[in-house]
C-alpha cells in the first residue's frame, strides 16, 4: 500500500481513447494495432478489417457480462477495443429493457433508465481499466447541421453521448484528406476532440504498415497524462512553498517585495500566488495604493490622503 | 478595450445559429455591465459561495445564504458530495488577463490547484456535455492561465416547487488546451471588437481599460 501525497503526481496507467470516423475508413483495423488487442465486435463488422487479430463477436450484453464474470478469459490481452461504442450502448439498453422493463417502457429508456445506462457504462470501462486494459472506443461519425456549418460528432445516442465524452481521455476524428488518412485529436469548429497531449494531426501510415500505431499512441498518451500530473504536482509544491512564506509576512515591505517576484512566476502559478498575497495583505489590513503601485498601512494611506 | 470572458461567451452564444433566447438588447446589457441576475444565476452564485467557504454559511443540517437578495438553503445531502470534490488548499476566484491586440480579456477561475483549473457549474436542466465543451469561457481561461487541464464539475440540481433543492448528479469531465486554442480566442475577440465598434459600444469598454491601467 502506498499513500500518495497531495503534491505527488498520479499516473494514468490505462487511458481511454475514443476514435470516430466514417464507415470503411479503417477504424477497426486501427483497433487491431493496439498492444495485444481483443476486439469486442458489437457491429459484426470485424470481418472487413485488415490485420485482424482476436475478436469476440457480441450478440447480446450477456456475452459481455459473461466475459466480465470470467476475467481470466481476457487475461492475455493488453487492450480492449469496443467496436462500436454506439452499438455497445444499444445492447446495454436492450439488456436494461429486458431485465428492468420499468426503466425502459416500450423499449425507450426513461430518465431513470438513462441514469442506469450511464452508470453501467462508466462502471464497465472502470472495470476494464482496473483489469489493466487499455480501452479503445470506436464510433462511426455523424454529421449535424449547425446553421451554415456542419459539425461531426461520434454517433452515440442521446444521453449516453455525454457519458462517453466524459470517460474518454483522448477523442480523435479520423478522416480522409485527399488520399491521406488523418487522425486529429484537436477540437475544431467542425469536429469534437480532446487532446491532452497537444498532438498535431497524425497522417496515418497505410493500413498494412500501421500494425503498432495504436500501441504506440497509447504509450504516448500515458506519458502525456503522466506529464500533466507531474507538472501539476510541481506547481502545487511551488504554490504551497509560496503560501508558507506569505503566511509569515507581517510588514508592507515583505508584501511589496513579493509582488515583483510573483510577476516572474509561470502563468498558472502567478494568479494563485497573487491571490494568496492579496488575501494576506487584506488580513493585515494593508491597502493598495494605485499611484505607488504598492501596499501601504491603512493609517499611512489615510494620512497621505488627508 | 477591457472585456470579460463571460461577455465574450455571451457574444458567441448570441451569434449561434438558431438561438432565440438572447435578444440583442440582452447582449448590449451584458456588454455594458447592466446584467440583471435571474433566479438560476443567483442559485449558481449561492452554490459557488458555499463551495468556496462552507464554514461561513453553515447552519444546523446544511447551509444558508443569500445571493443578490435571494435566500437559498442547501442540505448536507446536497453539498457534502460536492464539497468532497474541492481541494480546500486550492485558490478560489483567481483572476488572469490575456491581451489580444489592443483588447485585454479578463478571466476568473473558480478554483486552481497546481496546474489544474476547475470550474463549478450548476444546472436545473439535463446535463449537456457540448454546452460546456463548446463554450469559450474555458477556452479564454485556458489561454490565460495555461493550466494542464480544465475540469468541469457540473452539479445537476432539482428544485422542488417548495424551493427544496436536491442533487440529481455530479458530472465531472476534463478539457484540454489544443493547438488552435489561442487563434480561436483571438478570432472571437476580433469579431467582438468589430461588433462593439460598429454598434458604438466600444467607448464603455475602453473606459474600463483606462480605469484598470
Amino acid at each position: 500500500m502506498r499513500i500518495i501525497k497531495g503534491t505527488d503526481a498520479i499516473p494514468v496507467e490505462h487511458p481511454v481513447f475514443l476514435i470516430f470516423g466514417q464507415p470503411g475508413i479503417g477504424k477497426s483495423s486501427l483497433g487491431y494495432s493496439a498492444k495485444d488487442p481483443l476486439a469486442l465486435d458489437f457491429d459484426r463488422g470485424a470481418h472487413r478489417a485488415a490485420n485482424r487479430k482476436d475478436t469476440l463477436v457480441i450478440d447480446a450484453w450477456k456475452d459481455v457480462a459473461e466475459l466480465m464474470e470470467n476475467p481470466e478469459q481476457i487475461h492475455g490481452y493488453a487492450s480492449i477495443s469496443v467496436d462500436t461504442v454506439g452499438r455497445c450502448l444499444d445492447l446495454m439498453t436492450a439488456d436494461i429493457a429486458m431485465h428492468d422493463p420499468k426503466k425502459a417502457p416500450g423499449g425507450n429508456l426513461s430518465q431513470q433508465g438513462w441514469g442506469v445506462l450511464k452508470t453501467r457504462f462508466r462502471t464497465w470501462t472502470s472495470q476494464l481499466r482496473l483489469l489493466g486494459k487499455d480501452v479503445l472506443l470506436i464510433a462511426h461519425d455523424k454529421e449535424d447541421k449547425d446553421g451554415d456549418t456542419r459539425i461531426v460528432r461520434p454517433d452515440i445516442v442521446g444521453g449516453s453521448y455525454g457519458e462517453v465524452m466524459k470517460v474518454a481521455d483522448f477523442v480523435g476524428y479520423l478522416y480522409m484528406n485527399g488520399k491521406d488518412r488523418v487522425l486529429d485529436f484537436n477540437p475544431t469548429d467542425r469536429w469534437i476532440g480532446k487532446n491532452p497531449a497537444g498532438w498535431a494531426p497524425f497522417k496515418l501510415p497505410p493500413v498494412s504498415k500501421a500494425q503498432t500505431f495504436m500501441a504506440e499512441l497509447f504509450d504516448k498518451g500515458r506519458a502525456a497524462l503522466g506529464a500533466i500530473s507531474e507538472e501539476s504536482a510541481k506547481v502545487t509544491t511551488q504554490v504551497d512553498d509560496w503560501r508558507a512564506a506569505i503566511d509569515t509576512y507581517t510588514s508592507t515591505d515583505e508584501v511589496n517585495r513579493a509582488i515583483g517576484e510573483i510577476a516572474t512566476l509561470p502563468a498558472i502559478a502567478q494568479p494563485q500566488v497573487k491571490k494568496l498575497l492579496m488575501d494576506r495583505a487584506k488580513a493585515l489590513q494593508f491597502v493598495w495604493n494605485p499611484q505607488a503601485k504598492a501596499f501601504e498601512e491603512a493609517k499611512a494611506m489615510a494620512a497621505a490622503q488627508a | 478595450m477591457r472585456i470579460s470572458a463571460t461577455t465574450l461567451e455571451s457574444f458567441r452564444l448570441f451569434n449561434e445559429p438558431d438561438q432565440e433566447w438572447m435578444t440583442e438588447d440582452d447582449l448590449r446589457d451584458s456588454i455594458l455591465g447592466r446584467f440583471v441576475p435571474n433566479h438560476k444565476v443567483n442559485l449558481g452564485t449561492a452554490f459557488g459561495k458555499v463551495l468556496e467557504d462552507p464554514d461561513h454559511y453553515m447552519v444546523p443540517g446544511g447551509f444558508r445564504l443569500t445571493a443578490n437578495g435571494e435566500c437559498f438553503e442547501f442540505g448536507r445531502d446536497v453539498m457534502d458530495p460536492c464539497l468532497a470534490l474541492v481541494d480546500r488548499l486550492g485558490v478560489f476566484e483567481a483572476k488572469a488577463i490575456r491581451r489580444y491586440g489592443d483588447c485585454d480579456v479578463v478571466s476568473k477561475a473558480d478554483h486552481l490547484r497546481g496546474a489544474k483549473l476547475s470550474e463549478f457549474k450548476t444546472t436545473l436542466s439535463t446535463f449537456d456535455f457540448e454546452k460546456y465543451a463548446r463554450s469559450y469561457q474555458w477556452r479564454f481561461m485556458a489561454d490565460a492561465f495555461a493550466p494542464s487541464v480544465v475540469t468541469y464539475h457540473v452539479f445537476c440540481l432539482y428544485e422542488a416547487p417548495n424551493g427544496v433543492i436536491e442533487l440529481r448528479s455530479i458530472e465531472s469531465f476534463n478539457l484540454y488546451l489544443y493547438a488552435g486554442l489561442h487563434l480561436d480566442c483571438a478570432e472571437l475577440v476580433r469579431e467582438f471588437a468589430s461588433y462593439v465598434t460598429a454598434k458604438g459600444l466600444d467607448g464603455y469598454l475602453r473606459q474600463r481599460q483606462a480605469e484598470a491601467a
